[in-house]
């Protein structure tokens, strides 16, 4: 069985393999093939470490970082960032065809952002200060679990029930995307408020 | 001598091999989704003789391809936190033991770089962006084989710890929230871009690089009569559609005579293969009615030319099934109006379950074969 997936898998790189020095223009595709793991590698997986190791620094408090819904933010933040980056840069924009790229990207972003900056802030001022006696971070590495691991008890502590926080955070996600798009709140409002929620569920685990 | 210790620097729990697992189950599934879709987009632009594609149901093409590039966009984030997940094994000491574990970080190696290409040539791609000197079809292509390949060398070595995770929950509530945090984000990267072909969600849709209403007559286009170099040649009060090849009769007719024979009115959509779709109500003339009146067989190949004089999407063929369904019309109006220039007045192709770039537009000649 082992063999056979083996057997598989190799026909399948070498039929690619064939193809691709024969289609195609082998030099420039082995630039970017072997480019682009280097940009991972030693570019983006550093610079992603180097900001595990600053927020798990930030904040200071029990936990020792930032929080989990800060965190989390981030998370969604950047990477939802990367997965759209060539089309907020927009430089496929052509002349004689306005419907190729034809939104405000950097709105849309900024909408994006500011929905997961409100949602993030909301969630952690309705969320309780952790426990006291938790141990102080050690984490060095992104997305620490010092911060992310310290459960708070939410405003249930503070008599709020659970349902109404949700509800802050939703409609300050929502609000917030809307102060970026005022013109648009048929789409501002929805796209943050669900923001908000997946950011809510991202924190809560 | 750091080179020694470094792995054991990367400290974070979230890092476990249940987490990598996880991760790897959810990419294997996506890889796997965007292949069979993407080989189903290359096999009905070039399918071998042997192959008659199905034109039903109407809207398969405008499902996979949907899938295609917005499960594209939802894996990135996936694909880096797998990445950040076993980063630390890419300093492992020594880094190569023996043959074997030579081989497999080879294949890891091709796995990494095949993901990473397809999803950084994907996404531009999408964005109408191209700064590499290759084919984007033929290296994307291409680059799928190899990167599978060394996908499923890479589940055969892993098995055993797929196998041991699979069904089993991740407890540590930082793990799983970590995991969470990595399905919103993928979630959040669907949620701004699937409106592009899911129309509900097109208000939604502010990272998309179409809105699916945004274009000439409220429907996006891909090549306009500009770049086409046509707009000279489609307003030409001479022309003609010729119909030509294995007829009994070869036709020559005039706008007029073509607005004269039954018209028929059908909503297709228009779905490219960039991921965008949009269903439109299309009224002309159906292929199947022009091919008999020409007199042509029923099971001839038709082909379409447009007037272009170049272009790797000048002519397409329309087998069997798809010319003689129903849906499939020589369109002259769009929406209820006389089809725009960039939209390919006089005369386009719109059948259903088939690629944007089949439908061709400025048709000139139907040659039957």
């Amino acid at each position: 069985m082992r063999w056979i997936g083996y057997a598989a898998g190799c026909a399948l790189v070498a039929l690619g393999g064939h193809g691709l020095v024969t289609g195609s223009d082998p030099a420039g595709w082995a630039l970017w093939f072997g480019g682009v793991v280097v940009a991972h590698d030693a570019v983006l997986a550093p610079l992603v470490l180097l900001a595990g190791v600053a927020m798990g620094r930030l904040g200071g408090g029990p936990g020792g970082g930032l929080g989990r819904a800060p965190r989390a933010a981030l998370v969604l933040a950047g990477t939802v960032t990367l997965a759209t980056l060539p089309t907020v840069l927009a430089m496929g924009r052509r002349a004689d065809n306005p419907s190729i790229l034809p939104l405000d990207y950097g709105r849309g972003l900024l909408m994006v952002l500011a929905a997961l900056t409100v949602a993030a802030l909301t969630t952690r001022l309705t969320t309780a200060p952790a426990r006291p006696g938790s141990p102080p971070g050690q984490e060095t590495a992104a997305w620490g679990t010092a911060a992310w691991g310290t459960p708070g008890r939410g405003m249930a502590g503070l008599g709020v029930p659970g349902w109404a926080s949700r509800t802050a955070v939703a409609v300050g996600a929502g609000l917030a995307a809307w102060s970026v798009a005022p013109m648009d709140p048929a789409a501002a409002l929805p796209l943050g408020g669900l923001a908000g929620m997946l950011l809510l569920h991202a924190s809560d685990g | 001598m750091i080179l020694r210790t470094l792995p054991d620097r990367f400290t974070s729990r979230l890092r476990s091999e249940r987490v990598a697992a996880r991760l790897g189950i959810w990419l294997g599934v996506s890889f796997t989704v965007a292949f069979a879709t993407g080989l189903f987009s290359h096999f009905t632009q070039h399918p071998p003789a042997w192959l008659l594609w199905p034109s039903r149901p109407v809207n398969l093409y405008r499902v996979t391809q949907g899938l295609h590039v917005v499960g594209g966009i939802a894996t990135v984030p996936l694909l880096l936190a797998k990445l950040w997940t076993v980063y630390p094994k890419l300093w492992q000491w020594p880094p190569l033991r023996s043959a074997g574990h030579a081989a497999e970080r080879l294949f890891v190696l091709l796995l990494v770089a095949g993901a990473l290409f397809q999803l950084v040539t994907g996404l531009m791609n999408i964005a109408y962006t191209y700064p590499w000197p290759f084919g984007f079809v033929q290296a994307h292509y291409w680059t799928a084989y190899v990167t599978y390949g060394a996908l499923v060398v890479h589940v055969v070595n892993e098995w055993a710890k797929v196998r041991r995770h699979l069904w089993t929950r991740v407890e540590d509530p930082d793990r799983r929230r970590f995991l969470t945090t990595v399905a919103a984000a993928a979630g959040l990267a669907a949620l701004v871009t699937a409106g592009e072909t899911l129309t509900p969600l097109e208000r939604l849709a502010v990272l998309a690089p179409r809105g699916p209403r945004i274009g000439p007559q409220g429907v996006p286009v891909n090549k306009t009569a500009l770049a086409a170099q046509v707009t000279g040649v489609i307003r030409d009060p001479a022309y003609r559609l010729a119909v030509t090849g294995a007829v009994r009769a070869e036709l020559s007719l005039s706008l007029a005579d073509l607005t004269r024979l039954p018209q028929h009115t059908v909503r297709l959509p228009i779905a490219c293969v960039e991921g965008w779709s949009v269903e439109c109500e299309w009224t002309g003339v159906r292929l199947r009615d022009l091919v008999r009146l020409a007199g042509g067989a029923p099971d001839a190949v038709v082909t379409v030319e447009s007037l272009e004089r170049a272009g790797s999407y000048r002519v397409s063929e329309v087998r069997p099934p798809h010319w003689n369904d129903p849906l499939t019309l020589l369109a002259l109006r769009i929406n209820g109006q006389v089809l725009d220039a960039d939209h390919g007045y006089p005369v386009r192709l719109v059948a259903p379950n088939r690629p944007g770039v089949m439908q061709t537009k400025w048709i000139g000649r139907v040659r039957v074969a």
